[in-house]
């Protein structure tokens, strides 16, 4: 297999994988992660327990596996999030132009100049902690650049000739923009997505860690990261674990973002033109 | 009453670079043209002269800053600048660039089938198309390819059938033989007859090259000063912009004789 | 010293495919040697492959150039670029830097000969001149998007032209050129070829600028060449049917009725 396809499949393969398990997590833990049992703290790996139990005698390995739902299920939700918003406002702002494109563009630069944390820490100051207001907070603070990148898209994507042929065919704006604009952006934002997305997830990981995202005893690699802080001498494990975790999710979002960036390069190439 | 006139329309585009220029270039000036039910018009000038903003304006692809555009007597666009469906579908077109002019995404059959399903149209969309692909020379077998995969000349083939498939009465040629080579282009215009003489639907040919012009068009446009002039080229007279294309017509065959000095 | 350029049994194949095969071409100072065919007959790969440009996944698997009776290796064609044989190809507009101004491009290529800065620019005026520009003085500070395409076409003429190349391959160097600026670039050419005794190979569908300019004609069809005469000879008695094919519809194109066998 060439290198592209080989990358491809793997980073694919362990995406899937990843998806399934934040799916079936919570049914497939050999325990409640929840469950606590303080007489079997920071044991070892062993048969009973694969990779532990941590500082409340959880088991590790169910945490660790819950834990991809929350992680995960949060990045997929901001994905579609930050995608639904920026094609809304991109395009309308793309197609439309004039003084429609100009309002909109403000309001992304509004949104855009403010760092990520700063908009995160507000939005959490005004809506409360939890994971639902961390998602809308990594929303707002990401969606502004990809609404500006889908509407240069449509801008230029609209001079085509074959824009010109469907309205001449009779296509209404919104039938334009649907079968000859959108397909044109969706093929980039992919791409460009899915090279942000271990970005995003350590985000929720990272405003979790800060006690800001989700509760007690919900498990998320990230508050199982802040939680064991102090025990990072006596059982690093119980950092490690979770962060390897994190770890491997981004990469293969990243693999996966790369190998698409290349299959897709030649349609890409094209359109450059 | 003429299928479709422009009465003195005029068009400018702010010009310039990004360097600050911003002279306004005046396009379109007084420009009057018509055209009848079932005629071949043909409209030449050279590159730069307004015939392709002339076209897009007649299309209704943009609005001239003065002047009307009359479909059948009636304004194109309505107050709210709208073109009424049954007017939009009567006036269509084949673009310069065939790869250009079509989705890189699209199969040939949706190419074709498009402005079938912009009017709504759901049902017999594969026979419609299938048949119109044969009548421009296409095998209905091929249809399912992306569109891309066709040749230049097949592709415009497929333009021709998508122009055709909402059954207009005036369908605008812009340079549509241009891109591609002579038997091309010989070709094309052959087809191009001979659907006209089916249909019974009037042409507007734009273009800059002189010789495709006879015999295919009933009358001659030329642009001159930003406005089209209409000039029979076989009389004694013509307007000093068509006699500066006829001038710079090539020859048809080598001439001897008359040599520049040579090596 | 033959002053010629020859092409010996050119052979260029991709992916296990032969794509030209068998080529055989003379350029002589101060003729103009054309070579014509349909799209995708191989012309443009012939005459990239002269000079060593050949796209990537192209190999050429056989075939000698052989400049002044001497046989040219990689080495020896890759000197030959711009010092003895310049360029001209068919979009101009991608052949230049948009970022750049005209005055760079030709003190890029310029640097070559050991000229720079007052003496770049000297030169650089007089070939803008060479090619029919008034003023130019006022083309050297612009960018090529400030230029139209027929003003792109002569100074990528003049940058082809800066190291006084003995040889100029044209590709197709008027197809996008209306019809007026087409005959102003043919005669720059004409005028080229006396002044500067330079052997020209004209790519080209169009057998009007064939009869304009050429001397001696070489037909290509799917990759063979298949006729080589000289023009008149052509023309009057073409041998091949491809040739007579090419020869029908250039000449129904050029009397006004699209030919029985375009259909």
């Amino acid at each position: 297999m060439t290198r592209q396809n080989w990358m491809l499949w793997l980073s694919l393969g362990l995406v899937l994988v990843l998806l399934a398990l934040a799916v079936a997590g919570p049914w497939i833990t050999p325990y409640d992660p929840a469950e606590a049992d303080l007489e079997r703290r920071l044991l070892a790996p062993s048969l009973t327990h694969w990779l532990g139990t941590d500082h409340l005698g959880r088991d590790l390995f169910s945490r660790i596996l819950a834990g991809t739902r929350a992680s995960l299920g949060s990045v997929a939700l901001i994905l579609v999030g930050v995608l639904t918003v920026a094609i809304l406002v991109g395009s309308v702002a793309g197609y439309a132009g004039g003084t429609v494109d100009a309002v909109l563009m403000r309001v992304c630069d509004a949104f855009m100049t403010v760092p990520t944390l700063v908009l995160a820490l507000f939005m959490i100051g005004v809506l409360g902690t939890g994971l639902a207001n961390v998602i809308i907070a990594v929303i707002l603070s990401h969606w502004a650049w990809y609404a500006r990148l889908v509407r240069g898209l449509t801008l230029s994507l609209k001079n085509r000739d074959y824009v010109a042929a469907a309205v001449v065919a009779g296509g209404s704006r919104f039938a334009i923009l649907r079968r000859h604009i959108l397909p044109g952006v969706l093929g980039q934002l992919a791409v460009l997505a899915s090279l942000d997305l271990g970005h995003w997830m350590l985000h929720v990981s990272g405003l979790s860690f800060l006690g800001l995202g989700v509760a007690p005893p919900t498990p998320e690699w990230g508050i199982m990261i802040n939680d064991a802080r102090p025990f990072v001498w006596t059982s690093p494990m119980l950092i490690i674990l979770p962060g390897a975790a994190i770890f491997i999710a981004v990469m293969a979002f990243n693999l996966l973002g790369d190998a698409l960036r290349d299959r897709l390069d030649p349609v890409l190439a094209e359109r450059v033109h | 009453m003429s299928l479709i006139e422009l009465r003195q329309v005029a068009k400018a585009y702010r010009g310039g670079g990004p360097f600050g220029r911003s002279a306004t270039v005046q396009v379109l000036e007084g420009a009057d043209l018509r055209i009848e039910p079932d005629e071949c018009v043909a409209l030449v000038g050279a590159s730069g002269s307004g015939k392709s903003t002339l076209g897009r304006i007649l299309l209704g692809l943009e609005r001239p800053d003065r002047g009307e555009v009359r479909f059948e007597g009636a304004p194109l666009h309505d107050r709210r600048g709208r073109i009424r469906p049954d007017v939009r579908r009567a006036v269509q077109a084949v673009f310069q660039d065939p790869f250009g002019a079509t989705n890189p995404r699209f199969s040939a059959f949706e190419v074709v089938a498009e402005p079938l399903r912009h009017a709504g149209q759901r049902d017999g969309l594969r026979e419609r198309v299938a048949g119109l692909a044969r009548a421009v020379g296409l095998d209905p077998a091929e249809l399912d390819r992306p569109a891309h995969r066709f040749s230049g000349g097949q592709l415009q083939r497929l333009c021709i059938a998508r122009a055709l498939v909402l059954s207009p009465r005036l369908v605008l040629l812009d340079e549509a033989v241009s891109s591609q080579d002579l038997l091309t282009q010989a070709q094309i215009l052959r087809l191009l007859q001979r659907l006209r003489s089916q249909t019974g639907i009037a042409y507007l040919f734009v273009t800059h090259d002189l010789r495709l012009v006879r015999g295919f068009a009933d009358r001659l446009y030329v642009m001159a000063d930003r406005r089209p002039v209409e000039a029979d080229p076989q009389a004694a007279e013509v307007p000093p912009a068509l006699a500066r294309l006829q001038a710079a017509v090539l020859p048809a065959r080598p001439v001897s004789g008359l040599s520049l000095p040579s090596g | 010293m033959t002053g010629r350029l020859d092409l010996v049994g050119l052979r260029l194949e991709a992916a296990g495919r032969v794509l030209v095969d068998d080529v055989a071409l003379c350029l002589q100072p101060g003729k103009v040697l054309a070579l014509v065919g349909a799209s995708g007959s191989g012309k443009s790969l012939t005459t990239l492959a002269l000079l060593g440009l050949l796209p990537p996944g192209v190999q050429r698997t056989g075939g000698r150039i052989i400049l002044d009776g001497i046989e040219q290796d990689t080495a020896g064609l890759a000197a030959l670029r711009g010092r003895t044989v310049g360029l001209v190809q068919q979009s101009p507009r991608s052949s230049f830097n948009p970022v750049v101004t005209i005055e760079r491009h030709f003190r890029e290529t310029l640097a070559l000969a050991g000229l720079r800065r007052g003496a770049a620019r000297t030169r650089a005026l007089e070939l803008l001149a060479e090619v029919g520009f008034d003023h130019p003085a006022e083309i050297v500070g612009r960018y090529p998007f400030q230029l139209s395409g027929g003003m792109l076409q002569r100074v990528m003429i003049a940058l082809a032209l800066a190291l006084d190349p003995r040889f100029l391959l044209a590709d197709e160097p008027t197809t996008d050129l209306d019809t007026v600026l087409q005959a102003q670039v043919l005669d720059l050419l004409g005028r080229l070829r006396a002044r500067r005794g330079l052997g020209v190979l004209l790519v080209t569908h169009d057998l009007s600028v064939v009869a304009r300019l050429a001397d001696h004609v070489a037909v290509m069809a799917d990759g063979r060449i298949v006729e080589q005469a000289a023009v008149g000879e052509l023309f009057q008695r073409p041998r091949q049917p491809v040739t007579r094919a090419l020869l029908e519809a250039h000449l129904a194109l050029c009397q006004g009725e699209p030919s029985e066998l375009a259909a």
